[in-house]
């Protein structure tokens, strides 16, 4: 097939979308996308899956463009809340606040939401060009993952969690390590042995990240607001809400590692939106030189946590598309919508429809720019938010989190849930404990937990594939380093040691 | 009682060995803090910096005291109790009227910041309600 | 808002055309329906619940909407549904082996006789091994796993998923050894044989029949007493074929409520289940396309079939020493 080909069938695929009707669903679906997203406790998962059984009746197609329009839309929309309350609307957004709010304290709202808007519009077209030239090649990658792997990864993660936000590196390994035990409660997969469950069925089930997340950001955010003295109200500049060109041509280094990386994560199946944010964050932070300024409201640092998140939806579509295999939690319920109606991705999709591909990159980029253009329309209305006093936007908040947290599952236990992570967050957030890394150890801690224990199941006890598999190899090597360099004793004499050289 | 390795299961698949490892990771940076604090003169005498507590602080540790309690009467004991939309109401109203409550006020001068909490209690319990209810479909409590 | 128009329309057609039809129900839901699927969204369950309350919907003129409650092997969804208000307005879906044997376990106190049973379609399960392994057929992986089984992976969704329980069933009607890797989901476990992480898989056939047909995986058996024939791939001969002794029941996957359901809702799910599940194209499609059985049954007939599966299962616990209760003292005879 040639190039040629190719752009026929993207073209022909942009033809068949263009009818006023579909361009309305396109529009309401984004914009339902964002406001899901912004809400903290809705998921891009629970939106996708929503509308999953909302849009049964529709053709195939307009089926899952309404769809992706409402992933794309609720990975942007969740950066919203994470900029202006430091209550992250979804788990993939938790990254954003690290940047974002200190941006918005600075007066500078109207800004960072620029500046989140261009990361991940460029984000997700970086992802969808990977889409649309690498499918075949790059879902062959996240077959070469495996339980040896995905340990490592989890690892990794934990790794970068404690130098992550900033502060006392130390505390945030206590707090990673917290969430990884937290991670570890409820019925493990080998012999469904309830672990600190004390006979309560409900822990068996073990504790849902989205009420953690809502307890440990939400509730805490609330409770430390309503404890600090009333901060005078800072208006923002509306000036910049167009996206910059400057901080494009600026920063382009830290998009497009920030869009690969967002891509990769997105391909592995397990990892997500969230991890694929701190992941980008964290190799910004390093490679920057203005390393000073993250956690205190960094604008590179903010371009990379969303365009990597943004990156991540496209690059779980990949393996959706070639093996069937969701990349990313909202991919899974995006396959499921696939197969409902009667769309049979999996390797045989390049053989039997190509078509389809592009089909799902035009419906990429055309929900790509509708996020865009409601990105750009949407600052000044959203800027209102800061406008308004403590005294009557709390209890608000408390209540869109209450409810959040119960939609989900429509579980009162997670309202409980919710309250414990509240609570303790506070105490932890005042014993200047980060909340970040308590996070990823929840989202990692599954990962780690299930593929330590099924590699040394495979292995027979075995420990050596953890270290001679050449992925598992490289990982492993890129870890340890990590740690050691970690250490200010070992990483200033290697920098004396190039510098003598 | 028969232990998992006793049915025939692998060692390395026993349940424990995963939050053991979390735990000895926990307990060991645990220790470092703790000394790290000593280093630093957690054991000396003097009070140290964060000891200061003032006036500002005392009325911030009691709007927190308050904000906790609602927030619990609210999460524990309202919702399931009366209808939601009644509980979010009165939640969100008694919350503004409480924290913008100023002691010495003559009763005309009430009515409007107290009004406006009650209305703004009604619009955030019906909007909220009709909202996840009519338009996501969750059953609320 | 096609939606919209389409319900708009759907309520003219109803108004003028079918109005006898849809008043023959004695139950006409006035708020939302909730259907409990106790995994996550997108798994085998949540897509069948999900085509089927699209049908309800459109029978009953009311939403059904599917909510994920997953944890502890579907027990807690499952839970919440047996304590939920027993209005008709909560519904669980689920397999049959899984909510059958929970009492065995000891998850949950609740039988596969406590519910109003509605099913809609049967799964069967099936091993299939890497492409690059060296079993050519069935009657090879047996000798391998009579020969040093403790050697050769096999990867399944977990302890009492499907996959597990045929393994096991294959291990108490002959001897074999076989090391046991979970995965978080059926498709997990299949991805891990296609990527040659382990070199035999048992799930679901649903879960594999892409994978079959885009040739990167090799299907050895199926569990059931007659061979299925896959588009695209051919035939798949069945495990009675080497063992012919093997009981082959199917695993019945739908939707169900607790007795004490009001009967005119059971009354009107039935009659919905003859006049458009049992016809439903969408449901045929759909169990064409993923190598599934089509099986609207429903009520006395649902049990019967189910219990078959439910027996076996219950056993094959006992046996292994993973039972809380013996299943005779709560009905539950041998096979």
């Amino acid at each position: 097939m040639n190039v040629f080909d190719n752009l026929q069938m993207l073209g022909a695929a942009f033809a068949s979308f263009a009818s006023p009707m579909i361009l309305f669903n396109v529009f309401w679906a984004t914009l339902l996308g964002i406001v899901i997203g912004a809400m903290p406790g809705l998921t891009a998962t629970m939106g996708v899956a929503l509308m999953t059984t909302l849009t049964y009746t529709m053709a195939p197609n307009s089926a899952i463009l309404v769809l992706i329009c409402i992933y794309v839309g609720a990975i942007y929309g969740g950066s919203r809340s994470a900029i202006l309350l430091n209550i992250p609307g979804t788990p993939a957004s938790a990254c954003s606040t690290l940047d974002g709010f200190p941006l918005a304290r600075q007066g500078l709202a109207g800004r960072a939401m620029g500046i989140s808007t261009t990361g991940s519009w460029l984000g997700t077209l970086f992802g969808t060009m990977c889409v649309a030239l690498f499918t075949p090649v790059l879902g062959e990658l996240s077959l070469s993952f495996g339980s040896y792997e995905f340990f490592w990864v989890a690892v990794f993660g934990i790794v970068i969690a404690g130098t992550l936000s900033g502060g006392d590196p130390l505390k945030g390994y206590i707090a990673g390590f917290l969430g990884l035990f937290v991670a570890a409660i409820g019925q493990e997969t080998n012999h469904n042995f309830p672990r600190f469950s004390f006979g309560i069925k409900d822990l068996e089930g073990g504790i849902g990240l989205l009420p953690a997340l809502v307890g440990a950001f939400g509730v805490a955010e609330v409770l430390q607001v309503m404890r600090g003295p009333a901060f005078k109200v800072v208006s923002s500049k509306v000036d910049s809400v167009i996206p910059r060109i400057g901080d494009i041509v600026r920063y382009w280094r830290t998009i497009l590692r920030s869009g690969a990386i967002g891509t990769f994560i997105g391909i592995m199946p397990g990892l997500g939106e969230d991890t694929a944010a701190w992941t980008s964050y964290a190799a910004a932070r390093r490679a920057s030189k203005e390393r000073e300024k993250y956690g205190k409201g960094s604008v590179e640092g903010l371009m990379a946590a969303e365009t990597g998140e943004s990156a991540c939806v496209p690059g779980a579509i990949i393996p959706v598309l070639t093996l069937a295999v969701p990349g990313s939690a909202p991919a899974a319920v995006l396959l499921a919508a696939m197969l409902i109606h009667g769309l049979n991705p999996g390797p045989l999709l390049m053989v039997n429809t190509p078509e389809f591909l592009y089909q799902i990159v035009a419906m990429l980029i055309i929900a790509d720019m509708t996020k865009l253009f409601f990105g750009l329309t949407l600052v000044k209305p959203l800027l209102w938010i800061l406008l308004v006093p403590r005294e009557r936007l709390m209890p608000v908040v408390f209540v869109l989190c209450t409810v959040g947290a119960f939609a989900i599952t429509s579980r009162v236990f997670d309202i409980y849930v919710m309250l414990a992570f509240g609570l303790v967050g506070f105490v932890l957030r005042e014993l200047k404990f980060p909340m970040a890394p308590l996070i990823l150890g929840l989202v990692l801690g599954e990962l780690l937990d299930k593929n330590l224990l099924r590699g040394l199941n495979l292995s027979a006890g075995d420990i050596t594939p953890f270290f001679t598999r050449p992925i598992s190899g490289i990982i492993a090597a890129i870890t340890l380093l990590s740690i050691l360099w970690s250490i200010p004793a070992v990483s200033r004499r290697v920098i004396l040691l190039f510098q003598r050289v | 009682m028969p232990t998992f390795t006793d049915k025939g299961a692998s060692l390395f698949l026993a349940p424990g060995i995963v939050p053991g490892f979390y735990g000895s990771v926990l307990t060991l940076l645990a220790l470092v803090l703790a000394a790290r604090s000593i280093w630093r003169g957690a054991l000396r005498g003097d009070k140290g910096v964060g000891a200061a507590s003032g006036a500002g602080d005392r009325a911030g540790l009691l709007r927190l005291a308050i904000a906790i309690v609602l927030c619990l009467v609210f999460a524990v004991g309202l919702i399931g109790l009366v209808p939601f939309w009644v509980a979010v109401a009165l939640f969100v109203t008694s919350f503004i009227v409480i924290f913008e409550w100023q002691p010495g006020l003559g009763a005309g001068a009430r009515v409007r910041p107290v009004g406006t909490a009650i209305l703004q209690g009604m619009i955030a319990g019906l909007l909220v309600t009709y909202v996840f209810q009519e338009v996501f479909f969750v059953r609320l409590p | 808002m096609k939606r919209i128009i389409g319900l708009v329309s759907a309520a003219i057609v109803g108004a003028f055309g079918a109005t006898a039809e849809a008043q023959n129900y004695t139950w006409k839901p006035e708020r939302p329906v909730t259907i409990i699927v106790p995994w996550a969204a997108g798994g085998s369950t949540d897509q069948m619940a999900r085509i089927v309350a699209a049908e309800l919907e459109a029978e009953l003129k009311q939403k059904f909407v599917v909510v994920n409650q997953p944890g502890a092997s579907g027990s807690i969804g499952t839970k919440n549904a047996l304590e939920a208000a027993r209005d008709g307005y909560t519904w669980a879906a689920g397999a049959a082996a899984d909510v059958g044997t929970y009492k065995v376990l000891g998850m949950l106190e609740t039988e596969l006789k406590d519910w109003n049973l509605f099913f809609a379609v049967a799964n069967v399960s099936a091993i299939a091994v890497n492409p690059n392994a060296p079993y050519k057929d069935f009657g090879e992986l047996l000798e391998a796993w009579k020969k040093n089984g403790e050697n050769i992976s096999v990867s399944t969704a977990g302890l009492s998923s499907a996959g597990h329980n045929l393994m096991e069933s294959i291990r108490a009607n002959t001897p074999i050894k076989y090391r046991h890797v979970t995965y978080d989901g059926g498709n997990p476990a299949v991805i891990a044989a296609v990527s040659g992480e382990v070199p035999v898989v048992s799930q679901l056939l649903v879960e594999m029949s892409e994978m079959i047909k885009g040739k990167r995986l090799r299907p050895l058996a199926i569990l059931s007493d007659k061979p299925i024939s896959l588009d695209g791939y051919g035939e798949i001969p069945p495990i009675t074929k080497w063992l012919p002794n093997m009981p082959a029941p199917v695993n019945y996957f739908g939707i169900w409520a607790p007795k004490g359901t009001p009967d005119n809702v059971i009354k009107t799910m039935e009659m919905v289940w003859q006049n458009k599940i049992a016809k439903s194209e969408a449901l045929q499609k759909y169990a064409a396309s993923r190598s599934a059985l089509f099986a609207p049954i429903h009520g006395q007939t649902a049990h019967n079939e189910a219990f078959k599966m439910v027996r076996q299962t219950a056993w094959l616990y006992f046996d292994a020493g993973k039972a809380k209760l013996s299943p005779d003292t709560v009905g539950i005879p041998r096979l």
